[in-house]
């Protein structure tokens, strides 16, 4: 896919590829390709539960706005994330391709829509 | 009169479980029941034992308008008198401190009595009749009672024996051996919410996956059982081990989880409990993983083991038992999660005598290890919660009282409709709280 069109993200461990549109965020565009990803909320930038980790390239998400970042702020302290970059696939905007981690990212089974 | 079907306040079966009335946490006429009929008549925390450690230490604890004098009076007993000189009602102490030479004496006509609340003086006694009796002039006794370290009072003359509100709790709780507690931090801080909202708040596991979603990675919100224990309640597991899972909410297979990930919230979650031994190998087990044939849960639940009885004496208890934990409600309004080794415990009050506002107390609690001092604490009062970062999970909790607050007086709002699984202890503390309002 081309920069003109949009962007692959491929996703480790699962080594899904989600195909991103322009202004899309990662996790929208999951669902929108049948994956179940990995939510309480369902967006709201409330439960961290979609959090990924960066793997390189930091540039390829649009920068974190305060939603987010409200969001990113109930990680604090939490050691597993000490160290490492973290956005939340519900808002991080994708602007480039690019490979990020986060485990239980599948298919959904026939039938089911969320968790 | 609490059961009458036109009654406002009452609670009422519907569709086969009961409601609970908005009104019983916003009306001024019920906080007013409450203020004649419960607390005047129902045991309640005034304070802990270490808090009046030497003869003649007093605490003044207050509940709605009254105050209380506790007092050590002799160096294992602890008495507690009203507020209030028998000759013209002047308070006569507030806030902590000690009575120099055993005496109370009041500031305005300087009458003395001994820390029984036995007048030692009436000044110009000879101007009074003869008739006048010791007996006339004591101070008011408020009756006390003792477990776990904490005192409690009652005002009521002709109250239930102490033991009898207790019932079960002594015994179920026996092994947290709460009277060797001792503050780590007492902060206490004002919300703007009725103090049973307050309560409420920490009295079930019900709400973390909306207000607390940020937990459910790894924290598994489902696997609480709940029960009634005379006036009182619990929720936890008789049979405790972390097993290292997320809430069953997320959908999530075991593969789809990192174990290192929930490792490190759990050890995040327990905190300071751990030596540096112990550190040590909880890194190593978030490095290398467990060994062959165990679960990170085997090793993780044997470091927590070991912890416990590295720093303290708990001969006699199973590893489970040591794991055990449960959050305790003691009627009317103390309640928090209790492990071995430490407690979390709230105490709601209303703030004077505003049905919107409630002094909460916060206490962390825990075992002084063999040899080693309790920690001087001090306290420390927030008159706005919002001006201190309390960390997400009470962040959450206090900034959702006035919530509550606002939301339940609407007039769109008739009626609780309370989970009868996971609630049940809410229901419960109504249902108490209507026998000391009826009778």
């Amino acid at each position: 896919m081309s920069d003109e069109s949009g962007f692959v993200v491929r996703v480790e461990p699962s080594d899904a590829s989600i195909e991103v549109r322009k202004g899309e965020t990662l996790m929208a565009a999951a669902e929108r390709q049948g994956y179940r990803w990995p939510t309480v909320c369902h967006g709201q930038a409330l439960c961290t539960a979609c959090s990924i980790v960066l793997d390189d390239d930091l540039e390829a998400f649009e920068p974190a706005g305060p939603l987010e970042l409200t969001g990113l702020e109930l990680l604090r302290g939490r050691s597993f994330y000490e160290g490492k970059v973290v956005r939340l696939a519900c808002q991080a905007v994708v602007v480039a391709s690019t490979v990020v981690t986060k485990r239980g990212v599948r298919q959904a089974n026939p039938g089911e829509t969320a968790p | 009169m609490m059961t009458k079907p036109s009654d406002p306040f009452a609670l009422r079966d519907f569709r086969g479980m009961v409601v609970v009335p908005g009104a019983r946490y916003t009306s001024r006429e019920f906080f007013d029941l409450e203020m004649e009929r419960l607390w005047p008549r129902v045991w309640q925390i005034a304070c802990r034992e270490e808090e009046v450690p030497n003869p003649g230490d007093f605490l003044e604890y207050t509940i709605g308008d009254q105050s209380i004098l506790v007092v050590r009076s002799e160096s294992d007993t602890i008495t507690a008198f009203f507020n209030a000189c028998a000759h013209r009602g002047t308070r006569l102490a507030s806030g902590r401190g000690n009575f120099a030479k055993a005496e109370i004496r009041c500031r305005y006509h300087a009458w003395r009595w001994d820390l029984d609340g036995d007048i030692i003086e009436v000044v110009d006694r000879d101007n009074y009749p003869a008739a006048l009796t010791d007996d006339d002039v004591r101070l008011g006794a408020v009756n006390v009672g003792r477990w776990g370290g904490f005192v409690f009072v009652n005002m009521d003359p002709d109250c239930q024996p102490f033991d009898a509100f207790l019932g079960d709790v002594p015994e179920l709780f026996a092994t947290y051996r709460m009277e060797e507690l001792r503050f780590r931090s007492y902060r206490t801080i004002v919300v703007n919410c009725n103090w049973k909202t307050a309560v409420d708040s920490f009295n079930e596991a019900y709400h973390p996956q909306g207000l607390h979603p940020q937990m459910l990675t790894w924290y598994d919100d489902t696997r609480f059982s709940y029960a009634r224990v005379g006036e009182h309640s619990l929720y936890g597991e008789e049979e405790y081990r972390q097993e290292l899972a997320p809430s069953p909410r997320l959908g999530l297979s075991p593969d789809d989880y990192d174990q290192e990930e929930l490792l490190a919230e759990q050890i995040d979650a327990v905190g300071g409990l751990f030596s540096r031994e112990d550190r040590g190998r909880l890194e190593q087990l978030r490095r290398d993983g467990p060994p062959a044939g165990e679960s990170a849960a085997d090793v993780f639940n044997a470091i927590r083991v070991h912890a416990l009885r590295d720093r303290y004496n708990l001969d006699g208890l199973t590893d489970n038992q040591i794991l055990r934990n449960g959050t305790i409600h003691i009627f009317p309004n103390l309640i928090g999660p209790i492990v071995h080794g430490n407690a979390t415990l709230y105490r709601a009050r209303p703030n004077g005598l505003d049905p919107d506002s409630t002094l909460l107390d916060y206490w962390a609690l825990e075992w002084v290890p063999p040899g080693q001092e309790a920690p001087a604490v001090e306290r420390k009062f927030y008159e706005d919660w919002s001006v201190k970062d309390w960390g997400p999970i009470n962040n959450q909790d206090f900034g959702n009282f006035i919530e509550i607050t606002k939301g339940m007086k609407s007039r769109g709002y008739r009626r609780g409709l309370l989970n009868p699984v996971q609630e049940a202890n809410l229901v419960h503390h109504h249902q108490v709280l209507d026998r000391y309002l009826a009778d």
